[in-house]
């Protein structure tokens, strides 16, 4: 498999998240807007931007009609995606919004908090129908920890979240009834004696395929947490029989994965340091199938179209062509 | 500007000077270390040492709290909600009218009226090692002198000759920047380095041998004393002082074991520091200033966040504050926050700008230190900086400056000279003047 870089284009902002509209994408992060553009021959095309949130935009969504986004503000806010008249603005958490999720079939949107409660909603209604909550509100050592990421398997009928000091619990989304919990402590680093602080936590999810399996992203022990001085990690579970059934870390320090995509071919992690990276994984035997590096440490990837990725970072857009020769 | 009674200046009025005192005081300050004395600059009356010490008496201690590898000011003290540069915090009113702190400071933005705020310094170095060196001892050293430290100064000028407590006492658990302060007496002496604890609570070897029975111990105190005051019959010269003083001091350490126990403060008082390790030291520097000790520094490593510096400080911020909200309430409670200042720094401030790990760099170009107690105006809030943060934008101020209203704050002239031989070394850079806005 190769992954080829086909334009880096330079942006003011860094970008965490994305989505695409039609015709267009658009993308948020740090300065607080949302970003719509589109792709030219040279460079970004940018159609309009909108003041949206009060803190960093972490989650941006299409869910049928309507763009939704949240931030580290605790709202949670839906946008007329052609105009970007603000249709509706919820305060959906006590804690800063990490992550935002549509389902595969967009009836439900997941959001995760560092109140550390994820919230389902009803996608149509911006309803909140589950309040669920099977995370540590603290650290072992007593700090604030966080709830990063969660993600909806294929069929939209399981639900898994993940925090800071490594847990997953997988729901089952209709119920809100949680199914399953994983320990993967390995994906935190507490230096207690050094510098007497944290870094780390599982920052991307996705179930295979068939939803039997659940890989579970981030950086493996840190040697200095001043940075992402890690190994990037990367485990495999057999989530209904709690079971670790295969990973990878890095034979070097690359950072901490950002984003996971799980297509029946193709294991596919992205995220950075100073530098950002890809790492592609065969599914079945686990082995490398390609490893190029990124333009800029990559928050969110999203896939274009079969051959296509375009991802968001720091302070960069790009688009990167997905070859399949090789599988 | 508020002002109240609890945290607000020593009254100079309260400290008269006796004939007593005066002369004690006199012969103190002739018996510093080898081949010092020291005087103030200024030709004034009052500025001379013997009533400078009488003075000084206001202010009992200094306690550092030492933000080691740079907290970052837009998460602390100089928030910027809103810019580019500002990060995701939003910033909350504290009780200064006008003034904002980060929202992850709630419990000290309920008492900023009680602190003063210096938020314009412009240091100059933003090396871990060779800043932290710049604002311990308040300059460069030069290459053929060596300054000493805040700590060691002020254990010098805020020491009591007989005290039985450690002068300076400083706290620095993670091993990651220890050694970057270079904590040093220089030619202060010995007498005035720093206990240094690290791995423990507790200085090491205090406890007496469990094979010496406390009578025994005692009896071998008093023979040693005996022998001492025949042989310093006839004899009596600062050596022999100094070695007496020494033996006295290590025996009011060894007799300080229950100082060093914070298991006999209240579960309830414990609980508002917090369980960590720092909140217990916090604790335990309260009791040492409580006991006396003329400066303890209370370090808390490590902020040096180039990586995730939001996380770091969503982490790290809420337990300085509770630290800090605790520390300062405690001390005001006991009445002792009229005779102590608290400093709160760290050797730089974090960059504007966010770099690719989300994290933010060393920037010493316009960051923040805040204080207490007393010896400075409670609400001043000093200097500011441009809408981004990248600049000093008003009342700009360096390391000097800091030290010098450091110790302007505890009754100390900042033009005051030492003496290495017969040159004058002043105890910071001659035209180096302090913060008049925040000492009141």
């Amino acid at each position: 498999m190769e992954i080829q870089l086909i334009k880096e284009y330079p942006h003011e902002d860094v970008l965490f998240s994305m989505a695409k509209g039609d015709g267009c994408w658009f993308a948020a992060g740090v300065d607080r807007s949302i970003y719509q553009f589109g792709f030219g021959e040279d460079k970004l095309e940018e159609i309009k931007s909108w003041p949206a949130h009060a803190s960093f935009v972490t989650g941006l969504v299409r869910a049928e009609n309507r763009l939704v986004s949240v931030g580290y503000d605790r709202m949670m806010r839906s946008w007329n995606p052609e105009s970007g008249d603000a249709l509706k603005a919820i305060k959906a958490h006590e804690g800063w919004i990490r992550s935002l999720t549509v389902s595969p079939d967009s009836r439900w949107l997941a959001t995760t908090a560092d109140d550390m409660v994820c919230s389902l909603w009803d996608a149509e209604t911006l309803q909140r129908r589950h309040q669920l909550e099977g995370h540590e509100k603290q650290s072992p050592e007593g700090f604030s920890t966080m709830l990063y990421i969660s993600a909806f398997s294929s069929e939209g009928r399981f639900l898994a979240t993940a925090d800071r000091i490594g847990r997953v619990v997988v729901w089952e989304v209709e119920s809100g009834r949680p199914l399953a919990r994983i320990e993967a402590p390995e994906f935190y680093t507490f230096d207690r004696v050094q510098r007497n602080r944290s870094i780390g936590g599982i920052r991307a999810l996705a179930f295979s395929p068939d939803s039997s399996e659940l890989a579970v992203g981030g950086i493996g022990q840190v040697r200095n947490v001043d940075g992402f001085d890690g190994k990037v990690r990367i485990d495999r579970f057999d989530w209904q029989n709690e079971v670790r059934t295969g990973g990878f870390e890095s034979d070097r320090h690359k950072g901490i994965v950002e984003h996971l995509i799980y297509d029946k071919d193709y294991l596919l992690a992205t995220g950075g340091s100073g530098k950002g990276f890809f790492i592609v994984l065969n599914p079945l035997d686990g082995k490398v199938l390609a490893d190029p590096e990124a333009p800029m440490h990559v928050h969110e990837v999203a896939l274009d179209s079969p051959q296509e990725i375009v991802g968001v970072g720091h302070k960069k857009i790009a688009r990167w062509s997905v070859g399949t020769a090789s599988v | 500007m508020h002002a109240e009674s609890a945290s607000g200046p020593c009254p100079r009025h309260e400290h008269g000077l006796s004939r007593r005192l005066f002369m004690n005081s006199l012969s103190i300050g002739l018996a510093g270390g080898a081949g010092l004395i020291s005087n103030a600059g200024s030709a004034h009356l009052f500025d001379q040492p013997g009533l400078n010490l009488a003075l000084k008496k206001r202010a009992r201690s200094v306690l550092l709290v030492w933000l080691a590898g740079g907290a970052s000011q837009f998460e602390t003290f100089d928030p910027k909600p809103g810019v580019r540069t500002g990060g995701p915090f939003s910033s909350i009113p504290s009780s200064i009218p006008g003034v904002h702190v980060s929202e992850l400071m709630p419990l000290m933005a309920k008492r900023m009226h009680k602190t003063a705020l210096i938020r314009s310094l412009n240091t100059g170095d933003s090396g871990h090692d060779t800043a932290s060196v710049l604002m311990m001892r308040g300059r460069k050293d030069e290459p053929a002198l060596k300054y000493p430290d805040i700590g060691a100064i002020l254990a010098k000028e805020l020491g009591r000759a007989n005290s039985e407590v450690p002068d300076y006492v400083s706290f620095y658990s993670q091993t990651e920047g220890r050694r970057f302060s270079r904590l040093t007496p220089s030619f202060l002496g010995a007498r005035y380095a720093p206990m240094e604890l690290t791995d423990s609570m507790m200085p090491p070897n205090l406890r007496r041998l469990e094979e010496i029975e406390t009578l025994d111990h005692h009896a071998r105190a008093e023979l040693r004393n005996l022998m001492s005051r025949q042989f310093e019959k006839g004899r009596l010269n600062e050596t022999i002082q100094s070695h007496a003083n020494a033996y006295a001091r290590v025996h009011g350490l060894m007799s300080s074991e229950r100082l060093f126990d914070i298991e006999r403060e209240p579960t309830a008082l414990r609980e508002r520091y917090g369980a960590t390790l720092f909140g217990q030291q916090a604790i335990l520097s309260r009791r040492l200033v409580e006991a006396g000790v003329p400066f303890v520094r209370l370090g808390r490593a490590w902020w040096d966040s180039h990586g995730q510096n939001f996380e770091c400080h969503q982490e790290m911020v809420p337990e300085l504050d509770r630290v800090l909200s605790a520390l300062h309430d405690d001390l005001e409670q006991r009445g002792l926050l009229e005779q102590t200042l608290v400093v709160v720094m760290g050797e730089f401030g974090r960059t504007p700008e966010i770099n690719p790990n989300l994290g933010r760099d060393h920037f010493s170009k316009a960051w923040s230190a805040m204080m207490f107690g007393c010896g400075v105006v409670p609400g001043a809030v000093y200097g500011k900086t441009d809408a981004l943060g990248r600049e000093v934008a008003e009342g700009e101020v360096g390391a000097g400056e800091l030290f010098a209203t450091i110790l302007n704050a505890v009754g100390i002239p900042h033009d005051k000279n030492y003496y290495v031989g017969p040159r004058p070394v002043p105890l910071v850079n001659y035209g180096t003047e302090p913060i008049a806005e925040i000492l009141s």
